[in-house]
């Protein structure tokens, strides 16, 4: 080598490492004393639904480390919001556990913010479509802790469908004495939007993802299915059957039908508890009489929180079968645990109620028959761009059941399209389905 | 097409015969002509990479600002990728010669067809290898170390860059054409006030989709919630963002909003006085930023008062505008101070420096009409542009000038959507009203940080600054709008400046403490109805969770020093428990620990024994929140008991599903006269859509305030 090209190679060596150390300098991350650093559990989650607070009262009766629980909004895109910008911090994390939507999980997993659940911690017993719900990528990413499904609560008075097509004919009736709707749904420009239309299309035997997370809405016969099912919504829109479900998320449409004001509804397992407790309306509950859509929330250990094993312990503690029970019968939680649907009693003190007729162990075991019977067919898709995949889907089928005109299977492809683009995270311009 | 070739160093590689030898080591072994026979051999891997390492290394360096420049940028960005590949490809063909074997058909087969479609491309790229061996040469004679050194120092910072650069590129390039999905974009949280929220989510998705990569991968999503009142804010800084009425709990708190990375606020002044609270506190900081918008204050007319004004002009002064509003019997209404940023700002403008406390009290009192939804500018529009059809509603407000501009070009106002086709607000200057100058916080949160936030929240800065929030109306930070249509002050302004008035000079806490001063001090005793059916759903939740909530509103309006307040709860026939708790802290811890149980208890009776307890006490007042039970109880011993505590005053506040009108509550109103009134805070029963749930009790704050003696 030449003394020329040994002066290149030494002139490169120190171009590398100078600019190396200008690099790190910039990109070390902050001190990690400036962490917090204690013994404290801190979970972020929303708020509690429950009749009486039951799941306050479990976190009160916990022994181990102190578990702070943060609540962070009742509004569910505020809290999802949130947890997403805290996970995405490096190096401290602000919390330690999340209560995390199902819907989410993936997302939050595919963007490598949970820490894997370790296999041998994983434990036995567990409802299937729960514990799958925490899987992303073939490992588990978070475990379950409530599981949702929607249900079909009907005034007493009114006949049991058993299908969708005996369904409508006899929401529509009911529609006329109900001054909030035949049949309410939550369909409010929120997430509730996405669950009740996708149980809408699945009444008609079509499918938007398959299990492989892959949009098949424009693959026959789903195509003339969610045909078919657009055209039925727009129906049911125009002549009032669907009454106020499109300003109603859960409260509302609760409300409404505890007033009596609906004839049937469609709401989550803790709706029951809180009817029965109400006691206005005399009402029966029964399975959706097609596919529910899959809810629920899960615990996830964020990636970066160094209390791995004392948080691990008091998620197994929420999930002791007792501590399930007891989550079941006081607040309406879809235990995630088997042995909780069976032995299910009353929740401890609930006779001290003074109105309505406190929920009896009938209620709860007519409850748990309800969940444990709409849970195999329960789905939710399983997407790492959720959120975008949710905002495209509600948007389009919103656009097309308002439309003047017809949709045609074109549209069905514009649709198909649009959320191909939106499950990969894609943004287009302009409004989707616009 | 001929082969355009000339070069003599081109030949041997197109005509290379695979079968007849190495390529390669013929190029080692022959000496092409022009080489310097003094160098040493020439080694065609090295040229290569001293050719083709430093414009790579210029394309990764000059990568982001072109991907970040928008459609053109993009296409430049891929011309030029396109244009590396093919010289690298043409340089490997030129210098190494052809290689034997499949790689050595393969870009034999590429660079014919290559060459072929240049043509005289060619040329320009043989002259440039030619002149760059030429350089090269020029740097191995042994006589300049020193230059040599110097290009290799440069070589290497640009192989750094070009490796930490070249990665992400590839990976968007690889994931463009395989359809992988997007990283995770980061998420911002923003909070500002009420009245800019819905133009800052608009701003936010159009920087989201013009940041987006090649495949229309965002790199940020936005959240934009409305930031809590300013002493909130305040308060909650020490406490980690929690609402102070969750901070004692040692298992349960509750978040004021979101954490922000992003905080726009609407002065320079409200800005100082909260980051003056998370002063030295070492959890968050504060990084101010140039402002990016500015609005002025105006005071914006129904249609209905529009008319009665006919072709005169109002007043600019204070006192004549106000004299002649009070002429047509027309309130002037502000947002609230205590509640509202933007009313805090706009009360500069409206107080003289001196304080006088009963003037101050006459003038919150006709700045804050009863029954308007006055927590922030937005609300209070919804409801005026509700009553625009029916042309009766006689109203001034006090708003910022781009609010008025989005009411009638009928965009979306956050707290309603977008209105219809009908009759505007007109607008009107008032003296001393001052401009809002929307500034950039960055609050740097120590356990919600990384980089890669840092560098995304001062790229959207310096994106906002570019007048970006013009199309809802809002002016450049010089107070400038370059809008061809015409703007409510530019119409007026021939110079199109519309910073006439002066930026804000607000003192946040005087001022808070001054309104403070108008608003008499009150004793509240809290009954808190905890029986069994305060369990029931409600909309929002629960009759006891939203018993809870109204309770910690009222926690967060009471003054340190000024206001007590005690807690008490009540449920079966015993009636009215012990006192609980005493102070802010006290209470709002106990508020987090209560539960549904027992049976009603008859309200009359509680209020009996409760009202002895406010004895001796300034400004007496009960608040009792309750579903509205059953029974009223014995009215005759509830109202002797009511009498006897001077100035009493009791609000019965309904969180269930009974209404006001109930017989047994009707009764019981009707026997204490006028010191008792009901009111539903529950949200069905809202009296304005417009209304958060917290207004609810604001608004009856706001009463007892209009009626204290």
């Amino acid at each position: 080598m030449t003394g020329s090209w040994r002066a290149a190679a030494v002139g490169a060596a120190a171009g590398v490492l100078l600019t190396l150390v200008v690099v790190g300098v910039k990109e070390r991350p902050a001190p990690a004393e400036q962490c917090v650093d204690d013994d404290v559990i801190r979970v972020a989650t929303g708020d509690d639904v429950s009749v009486g607070g039951a799941r306050r009262e479990l976190i009160r009766r916990w022994k181990g480390p102190l578990v702070q629980m943060i609540e962070i909004s009742r509004v569910a895109d505020l809290k999802h919001d949130e947890m997403l910008a805290a996970a995405q911090a490096d190096p401290c994390q602000a919390y330690d556990l999340l209560i995390i939507d199902m819907a989410s999980t993936a997302e939050f997993a595919a963007a490598g913010l949970l820490r894997e659940i370790r296999p041998e911690d994983v434990p036995s017993g567990l409802v299937p479509q729960a514990r799958e719900s925490g899987q992303w990528d073939g490992k588990q990413y978070a475990l379950p802790f409530e599981v949702d499904v929607g249900l079909l609560y009907r005034r007493a008075d009114l006949p049991k469908p058993t299908s969708w097509d005996q369904l409508w004919p006899a929401a529509r009736q009911a529609g006329a004495t109900n001054r909030r709707g035949g049949y309410l749904a939550q369909l409010d420009e929120y997430e509730g939007r996405t669950v009740g239309l996708l149980e809408l299309l699945r009444a008609y035997g079509a499918t938007v993802v398959d299990g492989d997370g892959e949009i098949v809405l424009d693959q026959a016969p789903n195509d003339q299915r969610a045909l078919a099912a657009l055209r039925w919504m727009r129906q049911w829109q125009s002549d009032q059957t669907l009454g106020d479900s499109w300003k109603d998320k859960e409260a509302e449409s609760l409300a409404a039908f505890a007033e009596g004001g609906a004839g049937y509804l469609r709401h989550w397992p803790y709706a029951d508890l809180q009817l029965i407790n109400d006691g206005r309306t005399p009402f029966a509950l029964s399975k959706l009489p097609g596919p529910a859509t899959l809810g629920g929330s899960n615990l996830a250990i964020t990636a970066r929180s160094t209390k791995y094993d004392n948080v691990l312990k008091f998620v197994k503690y929420l999930l002791q079968p007792d501590n399930q029970r007891q989550l079941f019968a006081c607040g309406g939680y879809g235990p995630v645990v088997e042995a909780a649907y069976e032995d299910v009693g009353v929740c401890p003190g609930a006779d001290a109620r003074e109105t309505g007729t406190p929920p009896t162990s009938v209620d709860l075991q007519r409850l748990a028959s309800a969940i444990k019977d709409s849970l195999p067919t329960a789905t939710r898709p399983k997407l790492e761009h959720y959120t975008r995949f949710s905002e495209v889907f509600r948007a389009c089928v919103t656009k097309y059941v308002f439309a003047a005109e017809e949709p045609t299977l074109d549209d069905i492809g514009i649709i198909a399209d649009e959320l191909g683009a939106a499950k990969l995270g894609r943004t287009e311009e302009g409004e989707p389905c616009g | 097409m001929p082969d355009p070739d000339p070069s003599p160093n081109a030949t041997p590689a197109t005509q290379s015969e695979p079968q007849g030898g190495n390529a390669a080591s013929a190029t080692q072994s022959k000496p092409q002509e022009g080489d310097d026979p003094s160098a040493s051999p020439s080694d065609p891997l090295k040229d290569v990479a001293v050719i083709v390492t430093p414009l790579w290394a210029f394309l990764g360096a000059v990568a982001a600002p072109l991907l970040d420049g928008g459609e053109v940028g993009r296409v430049v960005f891929i011309v030029a990728a396109v244009v590396m590949l093919v010289l690298t490809v043409v340089v490997v063909a030129v210098l190494i010669r052809v290689p034997e074997g499949a790689v050595g058909r393969v870009v034999e087969g590429l660079g014919k067809p290559l060459r072929a479609f240049f043509g005289r491309v060619w040329d320009v790229v043989v002259s440039v290898a030619k002149a760059v061996k030429t350089a090269i040469k020029w740097v191995s004679r042994p006589t300049r170390p020193l230059t040599a050194g110097a290009l290799g120092f440069v070589a290497g910072v640009l192989a750094v860059v070009l490796v930490l650069q070249g990665g992400p590129l590839v990976r968007i390039g690889l994931g463009w054409a395989l359809s992988t999905p997007c990283d995770q974009p980061l998420e911002l949280r923003m909070l500002t006030s009420a009245e800019n929220v819905a133009a800052l989510q608009a701003a936010g998705h159009r920087y989201a989709d013009e940041s987006a990569d090649l495949r229309g991968c965002p790199r940020v999503r936005f959240s934009v919630t409305p930031q809590p009142p300013l002493a909130t804010m305040s308060q909650a800084a020490n406490k980690e963002w929690n609402d102070p009425a969750s901070w004692n709990s040692s298992t349960y708190r509750a978040l004021i909003a979101v954490h922000p990375d992003i905080w726009i606020p609407s002065s320079a002044a409200t800005e100082e006085y909260v980051r003056q609270a998370f002063a030295n506190l070492g959890q968050v900081t504060f990084e101010r930023m140039t402002p990016v918008a500015t609005s002025a204050l105006l005071v914006a007319f129904t249609p209905a008062l529009e008319a009665r004004l006919g072709t005169r002009s109002p007043p600019t002064d204070l006192p004549g505008m106000r004299a002649w509003l009070k002429s047509v019997e027309t309130p002037l209404a502000r947002p609230r101070a205590d509640l509202s940023e933007i009313g805090l700002i706009a009360s500069a403008g409206l107080y003289g420096a001196a304080e006088n406390i009963s003037e101050d009290i006459d003038d919150e009192i006709a700045y804050t009409p009863p029954d308007l939804p006055l927590s922030d500018a937005a609300s209070l529009l919804c409801h005026a542009r509700d009553g625009f059809d029916t042309g009766k509603e006689s109203l001034a407000m006090i708003v910022p000038e781009h609010l008025i501009y989005a009411v009638n070009k009928h965009q979306d106002l956050g707290a309603c959507p977008q209105g219809r086709q009908t009759a505007g607000l007109s607008w009107h200057r008032l003296d001393g009203l001052p401009t809002l100058s929307y500034r950039y916080v960055r609050l740097k949160w120590a356990d919600q940080w990384n980089d890669a936030r840092e560098r995304a929240v001062i790229d959207f800065h310096d994106w906002l600054a570019q007048d970006k929030l013009a199309p809802y109306g809002y002016r450049d930070s010089a107070g400038v709008s370059d809008r061809k249509e015409p703007m409510p002050l530019g119409r007026e302004l021939g110079s199109g400046q519309a910073d006439s008035a002066e930026p804000a000079t607000v003192e946040p806490a005087r001022l808070i403490d001054r309104l403070g001063k108008a608003h008499p001090e009150t004793s509240f005793l809290l009954l808190v109805d905890t029986s069994g059916s305060m369990g029931n759903p409600i909309t929002g939740g629960t009759a006891l969770q939203r018993a809870g909530s109204g309770a910690g509103t009222l926690l967060r309006r009471l003054r340190d020093g000024r206001d007590r307040v005690w807690l008490a709860t009540f449920s079966d026939s015993g009636g009215l428990g012990k006192t609980l708790a005493t102070g802010t802290d006290q209470v709002s811890a106990w508020l987090e620990t209560l539960a549904a149980a027992g049976r009603d208890a008859p309200l009359g009776d509680v209020l009996a024994q409760a009202a002895p307890r406010l004895a001796d006490t300034p400004n007496p007042v009960v608040v009792m929140l309750t579903d509205g039970a059953h029974q009223a109880g014995d009215r005759d011993r509830m109202v002797a008991a009511l009498r006897k505590v001077k100035g009493l005053r009791v609000r019965l506040l309904l969180t269930g599903e009974q209404r006001c009108d109930a017989d047994h509550i009707k009764l019981l109103v009707k026997a204490a006269g006028k010191v008792v009134k009901c009111a539903p805070i529950s949200r069905a029963e809202a009296s304005t859509p417009y209304r958060p749930p917290a207004d609810e009790v604001d608004k009856e704050l706001t009463e007892l305030w209009r009626e204290s003696p």
